[in-house]
């Protein structure tokens, strides 16, 4: 007999290259999907339909994917991924596990021959046998490639897949490559599917224009945000009153990927029933994930009759958690983790390492204009938890959990009234009660977390003095609205930029005091500032 | 400090440059040695240089054989860690360099101490990985491996330690498509990289007793890294299996010029008794079995192939049986449980035998050598149709194994002759 030898030690490389994790928006926070674009989540959405066609009470639940595209990067554009399951997951009994979940699978794109040299290829009414007519719907053949999906919902272990009511298929908004190609807006409102095999449910799915925004680049730049009232990343009372931007938007003429639902509120609940807002039922847990057929170790006898089963590797509940708030390091396992077991990281929940940085960081820029408040943050407690203001008082906390927790007892608020700044500006049913894509995730993110403005904290050198007072309550990037108009019903997502004409609002470039405002005029207004 | 530090040059230069000896031009390893030397000299308070160099040395250590470098290692890495203490990268050095004295438990430990720190860290995995194979633990492998190849899809040594559990599990095809995967990607400059890999498909061929493809592996490692002594190692065994233990004593021979191992000198010695040349084998058992009793009680020692010797040529079974259960006092792997069952029989103990032979094939492995010791077993316990079963799977798994000749004669007295002729 033969001894077989292990020579396992140092059978390999000892070190694996793998680029660190940087802090930033939501776009490429964790190694593992900065090597995998297509599963990268860049936000979350949930919140009450607003819309005149939400007239009984809906919930739309947006996932968005794959960060910053360039929509002028042809030919092939921007196909969701075949080979990841896109899935939107809500937690209903404060258990911080999924009892409904939506799945959306997307068909491999099919290139249609003969075929124009480009992927999209449009004319007017066309020139007879060279170029289509203009692309204003999914039978056009310039639209050469066409994706679809299939939606699946799974409640209480019941699987019921979405179908158009007519069998049709569901269709994927393509990248709205410019105004001589393809009527966007026509394509956009062909692929907003309304009337299903389950009534009151909605889907989309498509390329848009990316509802996130933010002065990025000085985000990354170690919070050099710019200079606006005197203090840096500090507004002025009348900046923080304006539906415009007083920073360059760094998402500004990008598009992602989006797939968009809305469901009614009794179908998400658990009782079934819209509850009111003082109900422990009425509080829901929302995240999205990305999941990939797994290499196994273990093969499956048969291979080929299997798809998965899926490993997850990105999910997302709350905006700017692995950012700001995970530790490099810890990013990945984070993002591969269901956040039923997120208690592992509590240590970052109640003591952001990007608190200190930043209060450090003030501690020179401007001695004794900012001071946050001390850890252990328990005010954080409710991003994670069902804790009031959110749900309801008496509700069961449950685990600590990284879900986007939304009460559906809270009527929406019109978008006229609704303020940026969500519950910290008395609009309860922005941020973090849910998420809609005009809250100011940014500015309420670091008056939050690093301003600590919500009630109990103690701020100043010796932490006695409370938080909510200037500046912790004017911090922000000066990034206030997004630079493109969203729609007005579901799915609400403005339209992707043309990428004959998208526009990206640089530093120094106009765009800002009055330029860019939701009404997408974005090239009027005044040079946005350099420092 | 500066006289430390020259002091570690000067012994790790001079490493180098016997090392060299061995070969014209200087290995990759060595060339590395050399850069990193080089840069120590220009910056002596850098810690990761040092760590740097750890990391030359034990590649250095995987291309030679050379375990005296395993002491050079621990200097370096102590020097990076006295400069930065507790640094990441030193300690998972550390991990790589207890593994390689084959002090798994305490790698494991230190493994899940830095996993602990730092979860995202892949290679972390590896070396649980490494240390749960070696100790047995293959649910927990199983879990470090899989995170590897969760957390990059694709990953080299993700696939290699996937492809070791895919072996144990009995799934010999899957570890080759790992493995195949592996060498893939493997740049045409990693030479000895190219040649541990390839060695590595040439090894688990032979276990399947494809000798021909095994052959072609081995081609293709040592024109990558010539005399390669793992490859010279496994080419002695495919020779072996291919009745020419002449030539296999020749290769062995060639291998044991450098830095030969306690392990490689017991394989020239069976080659040697195989082939005649009694006296030479005399004299290479007793030079084994000095080196492996002294090692007896080490973590890095020799005693699966120890155990062998007192079974076979020295016929000391009480003496195999004491060492058995040494050795897996340390470790529960298939191979020391196979060895302990091998005792266990010898001695006359066929119940707890059995019991010891049903633990090593119960992750699934399919092993011509470990199915022929379990019909072996079950055949003393007069278990006839397990007797059958094992080694109709012995032969399946490895039609040129050790005993594929004895399974052959041994089932055509039980069987219809199907596998009674030698295929």
């Amino acid at each position: 007999m033969k001894t077989v030898k292990f020579v396992i030690a140092l059978t390999t490389a000892f070190f694996l290259s793998v680029p660190s994790g940087l802090f930033a928006s939501s776009h490429r926070e964790a190694p593992i999907t900065a090597l995998d674009r297509a599963a990268d989540i860049t936000d979350v959405y949930a919140f009450r339909s607003y819309g005149p066609s939400a007239t009984t009470p809906k919930v739309t639940m947006i996932l968005n994917v794959d960060p910053f595209l360039e929509p002028a990067n042809g030919p092939t554009f921007f196909p969701f991924d075949p080979r990841i399951l896109y899935e939107i997951k809500v937690d209903n009994d404060q258990d911080g596990k999924e009892e409904v979940t939506f799945q959306f699978q997307f068909s491999t794109p099919k290139y249609d021959l003969p075929t124009v040299p480009t992927a999209l290829a449009g004319y007017d009414g066309g020139v007879t046998g060279v170029i289509p007519p203009q692309i204003s719907t999914f039978d056009n053949p310039g639209l050469n490639s066409r994706q679809t999906y299939k939606v699946t919902m799974i409640k209480n272990g019941v699987t019921t897949r979405l179908r158009n009511s007519d069998g049709s298929d569901f269709f994927v908004v393509p990248d709205n490559i410019g105004p001589r190609t393809l009527n966007y807006e026509a394509l956009f409102n062909s692929a907003t599917y309304k009337s299903l095999n389950v009534d009151g449910i909605s889907v989309f799915a498509g390329t848009v224009d990316d509802p996130f925004f933010i002065d990025l680049g000085a985000a990354f730049d170690t919070f050099n945000f710019r200079n606006l009232s005197g203090v840096p990343g500090v507004l002025t009372p009348a900046q923080d009153a304006a539906q415009q931007n007083f920073a360059s938007d760094t998402v500004s003429g990008y598009a992602v990927n989006s797939i968009a639902i809305e469901v009614p509120v009794a179908m998400l609940t658990s009782t079934g029933n819209v509850e009111p807002a003082t109900s422990h039922a009425a509080t829901i847990g929302i995240w999205g994930t990305t999941s990939r057929p797994q290499e196994t170790i273990r093969r499956s006898p048969l291979p080929e009759r299997q798809m998965g089963p899926f490993a997850q590797v990105q999910r997302e509940g709350n905006p700017l958690i692995n950012e700001l708030v995970i530790g490099i390091g810890s990013k990945d396992r984070f993002s591969m983790t269901p956040p039923v077991h997120d208690a592992q990281f509590a240590k970052f929940f109640l003591n952001p390492a990007v608190v200190t940085m930043v209060d450090a960081l003030y501690g020179v820029l401007a001695p004794g204009a900012l001071f946050s408040p001390p850890a252990p943050r328990t005010d954080l407690l409710p991003l994670v938890q069902y804790l009031p203001p959110i749900a309801a008082p008496g509700t069961k906390p449950g685990p600590i959990a990284d879900l986007l927790r939304l009460n559906t007892g809270v009527a929406p608020t019109p978008p006229a009234t609704a303020s940026r700044l969500g519950l910290l500006g008395g609009d309860g049913a922005g941020y973090p009660n849910g998420r809609r894509l005009f809250d100011d995730v940014v500015d309420i993110t670091l008056r939050v977390a690093i301003g600590g403005v919500l009630a109990g904290n103690k701020c100043g050198a010796d932490h006695t003095q409370p938080c909510n007072v200037f500046p912790n309550n004017l911090l922000g990037d000066g990034v206030n609205v997004n630079d493109v108009a969203f729609h007005d019903d579901f799915p609400y997502l403005g339209d992707a930029p043309s990428g004959r004409n998208r526009r990206h609002i640089d530093p120094g470039e106009p765009g800002c005091n009055g330029g860019n405002t939701v009404n997408g005029s974005s090239s009027a207004g005044s040079p946005c500032p350099v420092d | 400090m500066k006289r430390i530090t020259a002091t570690l040059l000067v012994s790790i230069v001079s490493i180098a440059i016997f090392a060299e000896g061995q070969a014209a031009q200087p290995s990759p390893a060595e060339d590395r040695i050399a850069l990193v030397s080089r840069e120590i000299a220009k910056n002596p308070a850098k810690s990761n240089l040092y760590t740097e160099l750890a990391i030359a040395l034990l590649l250095r250590e995987r291309e030679t054989s050379d375990t005296a470098l395993f002491d050079h290692v621990q200097a370096a890495l102590d020097k990076s860690l006295k400069l930065t203490p507790a640094n990441f990268d030193a300690q998972k050095v550390e991990a790589a360099l207890l593994l390689g004295k084959h002090e798994f438990a305490r790698a494991l430990t230190l493994a899940q101490s830095l996993n602990e720190q730092v979860p995202d860290d892949v290679m972390t995995y590896g070396y649980i990985a490494d240390a749960d194979l070696a100790l047995g633990d293959y649910a927990d492998a199983e879990k470090a491996a899989q995170w590897m190849l969760d957390l990059r899809s694709h990953n080299v040594p993700g696939l290699i330690r996937g492809a070791e559990l895919r072996q144990i599990f009995g799934d010999p095809d899957g570890a080759l498509e790992f493995l195949g995967d592996v060498y893939q990607q493997t740049s045409p400059d990693q030479l000895e990289d190219l040649a541990w890999r390839a060695t590595r498909t040439a090894e688990i061929n032979l276990a399947m007793g494809k000798l021909e493809l095994a052959n072609q592996w081995l081609r293709k490692a040592l024109a990558s890294f010539p005399n390669y002594y793992f490859s010279l190692e496994v080419q002695a065994r495919v020779l072996e299996a291919q009745h020419k233990p002449a030539v296999a004593a020749d290769i062995l021979h060639l291998r044991n010029q450098h830095f030969p191992q306690p392990e490689s000198v017991y394989a020239e010695a069976v080659a040697r008794e195989h082939s005649g040349n009694a006296a030479k084998a005399k004299e290479l058992y007793a030079n084994f079995e000095q080196i492996a009793l002294s090692k007896s009680s080490l973590a890095d020692n020799d005693n699966r192939d120890l155990v062998l010797y007192y079974l076979g040529p020295k016929h000391d079974f009480s003496a195999a049986l004491r060492i058995a259960h040494l050795a897996i006092s340390h470790r529960q792997d298939v191979w020391t449980l196979d060895s302990l069952a091998s005792a266990l029989y010898a001695t006359g103990d066929y119940v707890e035998a059995q019991k010891q032979i049903e633990k090593a094939l119960a992750p699934g492995i399919r092993d011509g050598n470990i199915f022929y010791h379990a019909a072996q077993i079950n055949e003393a316990l007069k278990n006839q149709s397990a007797t059958v079963r094992y080694l109709k799977s012995s032969l399946e798994a490895n039609p040129e194994s050790d005993f594929s000749e004895r399974a052959r004669k041994m089932l055509a007295m039980f069987t219809q002759p199907e596998y009674g002729t030698r295929r």
